[in-house]
């Protein structure tokens, strides 16, 4: 019995450890970059961590991903053990700004130069550099479109992201920047969905009950954007317009087959190809040559130029407009 | 000495009496042998008795009966022929069926779910209720019961649950019916009344294997005897030619009949407890206990003669503070004392031992030491317990109470039902209690340990302790007590001197009880 | 239940047999430690920083959080119990003392009056000790299962460790000098002897439970309790308070490990916690104590949580994807629990019982 026990053990272990052992072969004297994000269960951060590591072994460093599931003292975890390694930089997109502080400070003291992108911390000179999408920017540019589509006028209903992130706050304010400038257009519900995709759906469901007379929605992400086109569908008044933020593979095929009108895409694989060469940079030279803080330009998809967009990056180059 | 080379030449007569014959069964377990070879016979239409003591092997064997284990060798003759059982429902398929000693019953289903449960009469996936109440009423009526098939198995006393599991049996055609310990938890009511229903299953032509510990209830409805000693057969014989003093023999190994000479009185000090009045409300309304006043003296034993129902454990576990009464007085030495926990009590010096000891006295996975010390471990230290004086203590505790452990420190679920019952009372010991109370001191304990409890506690009398006990067995008042009260619906009705404790004195006391159940049917 | 009555013979064993068979019982035993060093021997053959002195005291300082929950646990576990509202305890009073830290406490009217770091401290761990006397309460008083009881206590928790800040992070909890309150980052952060204070918590809070259960008189109540309450109430045991303490315990522990993480982070995040309860359980669970209550150590409670902590951080040094370190977790949990019911089988066996 205690034998076939063994045996069931090692059965179930081994092939659980194999695929992955064979990642990372014994002793190696390349340097380590690690990248730790929010989940890598979510395609935006998936694609930052894989762009971060592709780059990063085409420039010959070792290489590994976590995820702290927007848990501080995860990442806190995670940071202590990238030091153990000997890591000589870290790319994090971290788990809340001032919650961060204290582990980037701590890697920083450990020789790990740090580059931070996505999301900033409330504090400047501690890492290398902080790398961000310009969401205001983008948010304004989604504002004009959303105005343009609804030709100045009508009603529309807004979906807006978790009240606590930052994130929510700066692109809220982008998009009101230029609504508020149209008297005719008309905000007639704002409710929260948290991000999410359910949520929205649900929410949406609630709002076009109450307001048979809807003519768009605008959403502070893609998610709930996605989420909110389904139950336009489900309630058959296909001619509410919607539109989202973040520009993920979901919404740009929806954008593809009409159901979803604009995104904004957030250039999440530029990001990280940036923080990995200018961490290779200061790695060689000690210096990054560019300032910390740097914001990087959001762009705006719809139907015309869907095609020149891949999974959070730009894969053509832009066309002349018409 | 073994009689089974006799009966292997028996005559084609008997061969047709037998319906169900085991036949050289050898049961081995990892360490240890439980069955070394053992012959047993059931009689067609008789009630078959199998006894012995605790680790004698009858569970085993009944486990091979019915199929709930395979035997390391031997065979298994059903009607003559061979037969082997994959599993119990292999076993009812061919008309054996269990009723085990731990009811089986499921509160929360009717009776006819409970007869039914695990081989529900269905119909293109439906149970079909009609028909399951319809066989579950004739099979309770072929008991004699006017339990209604439809109320939840829960809401029935005891007694009826015995007979539902019985209905399940017989619901299942069963041929052949093995009790194991049926009557531990019935009152004397109810066991009168499964007796005779057991008596009328053996004229409807079923064979019954019935294991019990308590002598006179063999010896009223045996037929045949089977007596297992250390895993082999230590006697065989018809109810004609078996008496108790056969029994007891065979089971102990013993030629001594267990003293069963009524002690004699000791000298009486002056009251130690005195209870005046006591009186209690059960949760229906009803009265538990109906102004009860007693006295216990220094170097007595009290025997309270109390069936099921009787207000026994509730007084007791008010006289030692885990239940508290809604009027009436306790005047423990003299001075007018409530006890509102049980640590009060014990404080004081008074100490109980519950009766039933595996759900409300042992703690099974902690070690025999532990289990002694519980109530007193304080006394060992009250930041840190010294291992050393409580293992002391233990040790002296385990020698003076002849507890048969070769390891103290084992858990104490591993030692037969009389060894733990001695823990139970080593650890009121422990709290050198001066007034010791017993809630039935001997259940579940096989003879010979019965024997030594009861020669422990007539020698903690002669030592000055005051003792209560409370028993539904007319014998054991009869031996230990040198005074008796019965207590009948929460009430005293009578109180004597053991010289005057007739069998005959007992049974009138306690019938104010008989009629009131018949009423209450 | 009544099969445990069943007798066992007593006969002596031989003493070749006897020594053989406690060899065997002494592995099956020993199997949480020899899983633990057996994971260390596999880390250290994978990755060279695995078993360096820098690593070891991070790790050890990771184990110290998991430790300190289950050990606080493993009481309630062994009454009989369980904790699910640890997480939310540990969240909520590092809340509360980062609360302290940045508003002080605001009396009636007036400006806000600012607590020295130390009963900041306290009154955090008093937060602590006062959810889980709630979660006693409810149990006890109030009879509510204990697995319902504390996943209420669980929301309410983290609903109050929101509230306090509105869903926002207190950041910045060094104080400030001039309200005379600096310090708490040291609290998690400095180095006693060269090892990290979250290990000296969980050397002394282990310390101590470890003669709680084992040593005193109040370890023989809560195995009782845990084993056996009827039994527990009627040798004297005041069974309401053994539990209440148990829970009181936990929740102590549980504030303790919300401040440690509050002051390692410099900052007290209200979502700080989530799903410890559950590191905490699988960690008594690893230790072999049964969650029927009244069985396992203390020990094996710590032995538990290193193991977890060894996975996890060993499985991120060898860059296993955290889907996979989820897997792995989730069969290291059954495998323990599966030898444990194979180490119970064993013992019965050898022991001549059926």
């Amino acid at each position: 019995m205690a034998r076939r026990m063994l045996a069931l053990a090692v059965v179930l272990f081994l092939p659980a450890l194999l695929p992955m052992g064979c990642k990372r072969t014994g002793v190696s004297h390349r340097k380590l970059i690690a990248i730790i994000v929010p989940s890598q269960d979510n395609p935006f951060f998936q694609a930052e961590a894989v762009a971060a590591a592709e780059r990063a072994k085409a420039l010959g460093y070792d290489v590994r991903i976590d995820s702290h599931n927007d848990d501080p003292y995860s990442q806190d975890n995670l940071i202590d053990v990238a030091i153990a390694s000997n890591a000589s930089a870290l790319i994090l997109d971290n788990a809340g700004a001032e919650a961060s502080i204290s582990a980037v400070r701590r890697a920083t003291k450990a020789g790990i130069a740090c580059f931070l992108i996505d999301r900033e911390i409330g504090a400047s000179n501690i890492a290398k550099a902080q790398i961000i999408a310009d969401n205001a920017g983008g948010a304004v540019l989604l504002g004009k479109r959303f105005a343009e589509i609804m030709g100045g006028k009508g009603k529309y209903a807004e979906l807006l992201g978790r009240e606590s992130d930052t994130n929510a706050q700066i692109r809220t304010t982008g998009f009101h920047a230029v609504l508020d400038k149209f008297p005719a257009l008309v905000r007639v519900s704002a409710q929260s969905a948290n991000w999410s995709q359910s949520e929205a759906f649900q929410r949406t469901e609630t709002i076009l009950q109450a307001h048979g007379d809807l003519n768009g929605i605008i959403a502070g992400n893609d998610t709930m954007a996605v989420g909110a086109v389904a139950a336009v569908r489900n309630a058959r008044m296909d001619t509410i317009k919607v539109v989202g933020f973040d520009g993920s593979p979901d919404a740009l095929s929806a954008i593809r087959a009409g159901a979803l009108d604009a995104t904004i895409l957030q250039p999440a694989v530029k990001i990280a190809g940036m923080a990995v060469e200018e961490a290779d940079q200061f790695l060689k030279t000690g210096s990054t040559g560019v300032p910390e803080r740097q914001l990087v330009p959001c762009e705006l998809v719809t139907r015309q130029n869907v095609d020149e967009f891949g999974t959070f990056q730009r894969i053509k180059p832009e066309k002349a407009r018409e | 000495m073994l009689p089974t080379k006799l009966q292997t030449s028996a005559t084609s007569k008997t061969r047709r009496e037998i319906i169900l014959e085991a036949r050289n069964v050898v049961r081995k377990y990892p360490g240890t042998t439980a069955l070394k070879g053992v012959d047993f016979r059931v009689y067609r239409n008789k009630v078959n008795v199998l006894i012995g003591e605790n680790g004698a092997g009858k569970s085993t064997l009944m486990r091979i009966l019915a199929g709930a284990e395979s035997a390391t060798s031997g065979e298994l003759l059903l009607e003559g022929e061979p037969v082997a059982f994959a599993d119990t429902r292999d076993a009812v398929k061919h008309g054996l069926a269990m009723v085990h000693q731990e009811l089986s019953v499921l509160p929360n289903l009717s009776v006819s779910d409970n007869i039914f449960a695990g081989q529900e009469l269905s119909r293109f996936g439906v149970v079909s209720e009609g028909e399951q109440s319809a066989r579950s009423a004739e099979a309770l009526g072929k008991l004699g019961s006017e339990t209604s098939a439809c109320v939840l198995a829960g809401a029935l006393p005891l007694g009826q649950r015995q007979i539902v599991e019985i209905a399940r049996c017989l619901a299942h055609r069963s041929s052949i019916l093995i009790l194991d310990e049926p009557t531990s938890a019935l009152s004397s009511a109810e066991c009168d009344r499964l007796f005779t229903v057991l008596r009328e299953l053996k004229q409807q032509g079923v064979s019954i294997v019935y294991i019990s510990h308590r002598l006179q209830e063999l010896l009223d409805l045996g037929d045949h005897f089977t007596v297992l000693r250390d895993g082999l057969v230590a006697g065989e014989g018809r109810r004609s030619d078996v008496d108790r003093r056969w029994i007891v023999e065979r089971m102990t190994g013993r030629n001594t009949q267990p003293d069963l000479s009524p002690p004699t009185p000791a000298d009486a000090g002056g009251d130690l407890l005195r209870i005046d009045s006591l009186t209690a409300m059960g949760q229906n309304g009803r009265l538990v206990l109906d102004r009860v006043s007693l006295s216990a003296r220094p170097g007595q034993i009290l025997g309270i003669y109390g069936l099921l129902g009787s207000g026994r454990t509730e007084l007791l576990e008010m006289l030692a503070g885990a239940r508290t009464a809604d009027s009436g007085e306790i005047f423990f030495r003299g001075q007018r004392c409530s006890f509102a926990t049980v640590s009060d009590a014990i404080r004081c010096g008074i100490a109980l031992v519950p009766e039933d000891r595996i759900r409300d006295a042992l703690v099974p996975d902690r070690s025999i030491r532990e289990n002694i010390s519980l109530a007193g471990v304080r006394s060992f230290g009250r930041c840190f317990v010294s291992r050393r004086k409580e293992a002391e203590r233990v040790r002296e505790l385990a020698a003076e109470l002849k507890i048969k452990a070769n390891d103290l420190e084992r858990p104490v679920s591993s030692l037969s039902g009389g060894n733990q019952q001695k823990v139970v009372l080593a650890r009121c010991l422990l709290t050198a209690p001066s007034l010791l109370l017993l809630d039935e001191p001997t259940r579940g304990v096989d003879v010979g340990a019965k024997a030594e409890i009861y020669q422990i506690l007539r020698g903690l009398a002669s030592r000055g302790l005051s003792i209560v006990f409370a028993s539904s067995e007319m014998e054991e008042i009869q031996q230990l007590a040198h005074r008796v009260a019965v207590l009948s619906l929460g009430a005293i009705v009578d109180e004597f001197d053991a010289s005057a404790a007739s069998e005959d004195r007992l049974f009138s006391a306690a019938s104010g009880l008989r009629t009131h159940e018949r009423e209450n049917g | 239940m009544n099969k445990v009555a069943a007798g066992v013979p007593l006969t002596p064993h031989s003493s070749t047999a006897s020594a053989g068979k406690s060899i065997a019982t002494l592995l099956l035993k020993l199997r949480s430690v020899l899983a633990l060093a057996l994971l260390v021997v596999f880390f250290s053959s994978m990755t060279s920083s695995f078993l360096t002195a820098n690593n070891l005291s991070i790790l050890t300082k990771h184990v110290a959080i998991t430790a300190l929950l289950a050990v606080g646990t493993s009481f309630v576990i062994l009454a009989g119990g369980i904790d699910l509202s640890v997480g939310s305890v540990a969240g909520l009073s590092g809340m509360t003392a980062g609360y302290l830290i940045v508003h002080g406490i605001v009396f009636a009217s007036g400006d806000p009056h600012f607590l020295p770091i130390w009963l900041v401290i306290l009154l955090s761990l008093l937060v602590g000790g006062a959810v889980g006397c709630l979660n006693g309460l409810l149990v006890t008083r109030l009879s509510i299962a204990p697995f319902i009881a504390t996943l209420g206590t669980l929301y309410v928790g983290r609903g109050v460790a929101l509230l306090i800040s509105n869903g926002r992070t207190f950041p910045g909890l060094a104080g400030d000098a001039a309200r005379h309150n600096t310090g708490f980052p040291a609290f998690g952060q400095a180095y006693l002897l060269g090892v990290p204070s979250p290990v000296w918590f969980m050397a002394i809070i282990t310390l101590i439970a470890w003669v709680l259960a084992a040593k005193s008189p109040f370890g023989r109540h809560v195995y009782a309790v845990g084993g056996n309450e009827r039994a527990a109430q009627l040798c004297g045991i005041n069974v309401c308070r053994v539990k209440i303490s148990t829970y009181a315990f936990s929740g102590a522990c549980a504030a303790l490990v919300g401040l440690v993480i509050a002051s390692q982070l410099e900052a007290a995040h209200p979502a700080t916690g989530q799903s410890f309860e559950l590191n905490a359980i699988a960690a008594v669970v690893l230790g072999g104590t049964s969650l029927m209550g009244g069985r396992g150590s203390i020990g094996g409670s710590l032995v538990g949580a290193f193991v977890i902590g060894v996975l996890a951080d060993g499985l991120v040094m060898l860059g296993v994807s955290e889907f996979w370190q989820m897997v792995i977790k989730g069969i290291v949990i059954i495998l323990a629990v599966a030898v444990d019911q194979l180490q119970n089988r064993v013992q019965l066996r050898l022991a001549g019982g059926r």
